[in-house]
Order: C-alpha cells, then sequence, then structure tokens
C-alpha cells in the first residue's frame, strides 16, 4: 500500500480535483466522442498513475463490449481484435452486474480472462473496472490497469476514477444524442428534397381549352407519399388523364411514382387504347416488382370535341359525375384489379359522354380518408354530397371540396396524400 | 396498436394469423414472420393460408406485404390463400378489387382444402 503524509495526501486531492474540472471542461467543450474519450481515458491513465487504460461500449446489436479507446503498449491489439461478450471477463461482469470492481491481483478473480494477456504478452496485475451509467441504463466500462509504480490501485483511485466514469458517461450521452438528432435533421432535409422531387413529377399546370376545363389539386401528407395525377397530350383532340395511388409512403413510393409515371406516359402514346396502356404498364411493373408494391390507378382518355370519355380502372376509386341537371353518379365501377401485382391481367374500359356542364371528379383515399382530431373520417357520404351541392365549375368545385375537407381536418396532420382532378366540358 | 403473429405449422404448409392493424409501422413484421415460413418451409410447403378474422385495419403498406408473400408462393409453386377477412379487410379488398389477385376462403377448413 502506499504511504502518503498529510501534505502529500493533500496535495494528492487537490491534484485529482484539478483533473475532474479539467475533465469536465473537456467533455462540454466538444462533441466529438472519439475525440473527447481519448482525452479522458488520457488523463486518467495519466493521474492514476497507470500503465493502461482503457473504455469499451456496449454494442447493443450484439450484446458485446466493444474498445473505444485502449491506451498502452497494447491497446492498438487489444482494439483491433478483441470483444467482450456480457457477463465474459472482468469487464464483462462489470457491464453485465452494474458494479465497479477493485483488484491487487486480477490473477485470482475468477472471471479473469487470461486470453486477453495471452494474446498480447502483457501482464495484468492491479485493475480498476468502473461500469459508465446514465441512470440504471448501463452503456460500457471503463478501465485502469497497473500502477507504474508498481503499487496497487486503492480505495481513493477508485473513488477518483468512478467520478472520471461519470463524466465519461454524460459525455457519450450527449455526443450519442447530438449524433441522432443530426441524423434526424438530415433525414428531415432529405424528405423535404424528396418532396420537392416528387412534386416536380406533377403537372405544373392544367391544361387550357376552349372546349373543356381542368383543374387539379395535391396536398402532400407529412411524408413523402405515393399520389400522383397527370395531364398527357396526346394530340389535337385528345388528351389523357391520369390519377394514381401508389402503395405505402415515403421515398420507395415516390420512386415507384415516377417510374410509373414515365412509363405510363410512353404507353399513353404507343397502345391504341387505355385498357391495353394499363394491361401493358400492369405487366411491366408485375415482372419488376419489389416488396409487393402496387398502385391503383385510373386513366381517362378525353375526346376533346365530342366529350367522349374512355376509362380504364386498375382498382383505383370510381370518378364521380355531376351532371348538368345536378345528378351525381360514379363512373368505371366495374374495374380490374390493381397494377403490379399479377402480370397477364385484362382490363376492361367503359365509355361515357361529357356533356356541357358535366363535370368529372376523379380523386384519392386521402380525401375520403382525411381524419380530423377527434379521428373521424371525412368520408364518402360527406364528399358526395358536396360535389352534389357545388357549382358544376371544375376550378370552384375543386376548391370548395379542397376547402370543406381542410375545414374538416383543422390543423391535424394528415397520413395521406390528397389529390383531386375536376374536369368538364364548357362547350 | 401492433399486430400480433402466430405462426402455426399444419399438414399443407403453414398457417399464419394476424390480429391487430396491419399497417406502415407494422407490416415489417409480418414480412420477417412469412420470410421465416419461406426459410422453413423450403419447397415442401404447398400453401401458406392467413387468417385475417383479427385484423382490425389494413393500409396499402399492409396489401402490399400479402401481394409480397403471394409472390413469393409463386416463386416456390406454393399457394397463398387468406381466409376469414375481417370486415374492414373485406372493404379495402372490394374498393381496391383485389378479390381477383387472391384466393380468398370464408374458412381455414375450407382454404386447407383442395390442395
Amino acid at each position: 500500500m502506499k504511504k502518503l503524509s498529510n501534505k502529500a495526501r493533500l496535495e494528492q486531492k487537490v491534484k485529482r480535483l484539478s483533473t475532474l474540472i479539467e475533465v469536465n471542461g473537456l467533455i462540454s467543450s466538444s462533441l466529438n466522442l472519439d475525440q473527447i474519450l481519448e482525452n479522458v481515458m488520457a488523463i486518467s491513465k495519466q493521474v492514476m498513475n497507470a500503465d493502461a487504460s482503457s473504455l469499451m461500449l456496449i454494442d447493443e446489436k450484439t450484446n458485446e463490449l466493444v474498445y473505444q479507446v485502449a491506451l498502452g503498449k497494447v491497446g492498438e491489439k487489444l482494439k483491433q481484435e478483441f470483444r467482450l461478450k456480457l457477463g465474459q471477463g472482468i469487464a464483462g461482469t462489470v457491464a453485465q452486474e452494474g458494479q465497479p470492481l477493485l483488484l491487487e491481483d486480477a490473477y485470482t478473480h475468477p472471471k479473469f480472462h487470461r486470453a486477453h494477456d495471452d494474446a498480447t504478452g502483457y501482464r495484468t496485475k492491479s485493475m480498476i473496472t468502473v461500469p459508465l451509467k446514465i441512470g440504471e441504463r448501463i452503456t460500457g466500462v471503463a478501465q485502469v490497469i497497473n500502477r507504474l509504480d508498481g503499487s496497487v490501485f486503492d480505495a481513493d483511485d477508485l473513488e477518483l476514477f468512478i467520478a472520471l466514469c461519470g463524466m465519461a458517461a454524460i459525455a457519450i450521452e450527449n455526443a450519442q444524442m447530438h449524433k441522432s438528432l443530426m441524423e434526424k435533421q438530415r433525414l428531415v432535409k432529405d424528405m423535404e428534397f424528396a418532396r420537392t422531387v416528387q412534386e416536380s413529377f406533377l403537372p405544373q399546370t392544367a391544361p387550357e381549352l376552349t372546349s373543356c376545363k381542368f383543374s387539379a389539386h395535391y396536398t402532400p401528407a407529412q411524408e413523402v407519399g405515393g399520389d400522383f395525377y397527370d395531364f398527357i397530350h396526346l394530340d389535337r383532340g385528345r388528351i389523357g388523364i391520369v390519377i394514381g395511388d401508389v402503395s405505402g409512403k415515403g421515398v420507395p413510393a415516390a420512386l415507384y411514382m415516377a417510374k410509373l409515371g414515365s412509363d405510363l406516359r410512353t404507353l399513353a402514346f404507343t397502345e391504341k387504347d387505355p385498357a391495353s396502356a394499363l394491361r401493358k404498364l400492369n405487366t411491366m411493373l408485375a415482372e419488376r416488382s419489389r416488396r409487393g408494391m402496387f398502385a391503383t390507378l385510373l386513366y381517362v382518355e378525353l375526346e376533346t370535341q365530342s366529350g367522349k370519355l374512355t376509362i380504364s380502372n386498375a382498382g383505383h376509386l370510381p370518378p364521380l359525375i355531376k351532371k348538368a341537371d345536378g345528378s351525381v353518379g360514379k363512373l368505371a365501377t366495374a374495374g380490374g384489379s390493381p397494377l403490379g401485382i399479377l402480370p397477364g391481367m385484362q382490363f376492361g374500359q367503359e365509355t361515357a359522354l361529357l356533356d356541357r356542364g358535366d363535370t368529372v371528379v376523379l380523386y384519392t383515399d386521402g380525401i375520403i380518408e382525411a381524419m380530423n382530431d377527434k379521428e373521424a373520417l371525412y368520408g364518402y357520404g360527406r364528399f358526395e354530397a358536396l360535389v352534389r351541392k357545388s357549382d358544376p365549375d371544375p376550378e370552384v368545385l375543386k376548391s370548395a371540396i379542397i376547402e370543406d375537407v381542410n375545414l374538416f381536418t383543422g390543423l391535424s396532420p394528415q397520413h395521406d396524400d390528397m389529390t383531386l382532378v375536376c374536369f368538364g366540358a364548357v362547350k | 396498436m401492433k399486430v400480433e403473429i402466430t405462426t402455426e405449422k399444419i399438414t399443407a404448409g403453414f398457417l399464419l394469423r394476424l390480429k391487430g392493424d396491419v399497417d406502415m409501422n407494422s407490416s415489417s413484421d409480418v414480412r420477417t414472420a412469412m420470410a421465416e415460413i419461406f426459410k422453413q418451409g423450403q419447397s415442401g410447403m404447398k400453401a401458406l393460408l392467413i387468417d385475417l378474422s383479427q385484423v382490425r385495419y389494413m393500409d396499402s403498406s399492409g396489401i402490399a406485404t400479402l401481394v409480397e408473400g403471394m409472390q413469393n408462393c409463386m416463386k416456390t409453386g406454393a399457394r397463398l390463400r387468406l381466409c376469414e377477412l375481417s370486415p374492414p379487410v373485406r372493404d379495402v379488398f372490394e374498393l381496391a378489387r383485389l378479390a381477383s389477385v387472391f384466393e380468398i376462403f370464408p374458412t381455414i377448413t375450407d382454404a386447407s382444402s383442395g390442395l
């Protein structure tokens, strides 16, 4: 045991307190975890006059202790080659039980794991092992090994090391929280970017024709969603109108939507009618299906002079038609299955005539499933009733629907995109 | 509410019972359970039956998981059969015209026969 005079003891206490203050300063000065831990362990090693020091963190995925810092002659070898299971060796036992351990001779402890010494040629004698704790949660362990003066560690050393490890644990927690916050912020930025990219796939303006009027609206949900709509100018007298909803949300849905939209644009020109365009599109999507993703889609071809509509429906909500006499009906109710599930599926199509004053409303389920703060749904009944009583002008009708849905949902964040396309014959 | 998943070995293959909400958040659990079944079943599995009687809500991510299960079954020559669709699931299937893509049975006994 070390024998110290009162003066020397006092000097040692002052030195240790100064160390704690110094370490505290280090921890609050940076969020670079590797650097902080390296510094804390270097100071620990120095102030405790230790030959080696190390710090290990628990890898939650594997429940193993992994070296973050290993200072000493064999530190690099340890860092590269060794991991410990919880409960294995002194460090693993301290990490599991959460109690600090002061050993005068490690070799006398039944749990001491000699493999490290055997592999490195190092001889561990006296050591202190302390758990790193945040509340009751253990995040790792730190160790100092062998006093350079050949004496053994004592209770004062243990007390100081516990204090140092307390600070290290807080530094680790702060740095990890900071890292996860930064990752979240980056994710939010990525999502915002994905959303602008997704919105760039949608038409910037609705077609302007003398015979027909078009209006469209798209409200993205909190996350990037998979709704889309499109207007395709097929030739002078025909226009293709598309609305769809890709399964799921997020970037995968947005990417699927982008590909689907461009494939349909090509097929709209090469295929003879909407049903054959959907048949080809379905097979193309089903053949390269990933994770079961699919899309519901409605494709309408409008002859702008005659008002003839040819509609093919792949599992999408049937559009509403508000006739000039005020009556409201559904179109394309007998549709096929959604796109991208099974190759070789057939799709039917139906025709209808758009007379002057008639308006067609295409929509996605985000409209009827819009939810208010009491978790009530806007619902199909309310939607149809509104279409029935509103002015048939496509622009006015669209605005009326969006206004009514917004009034219903208030400030509640919506989990699904809301898409609406209205068009009507004005001549 | 999360989804509760139970897997049962049956003569024809496996029976997967789902209870709760099969949505964006829980469908990955269903996917994992199905992957485990495919691993265990290898090529000897004739059918995967999925009991949907206790499903309270299913969104398009949930349906996509079933689609993926069916596509995986087709690759190995097995059948994916859905049974006892709860009313909310039935509504979703009707709305999206999914009855023509899946094999749907009123009871597990019906789904187990003719394999």
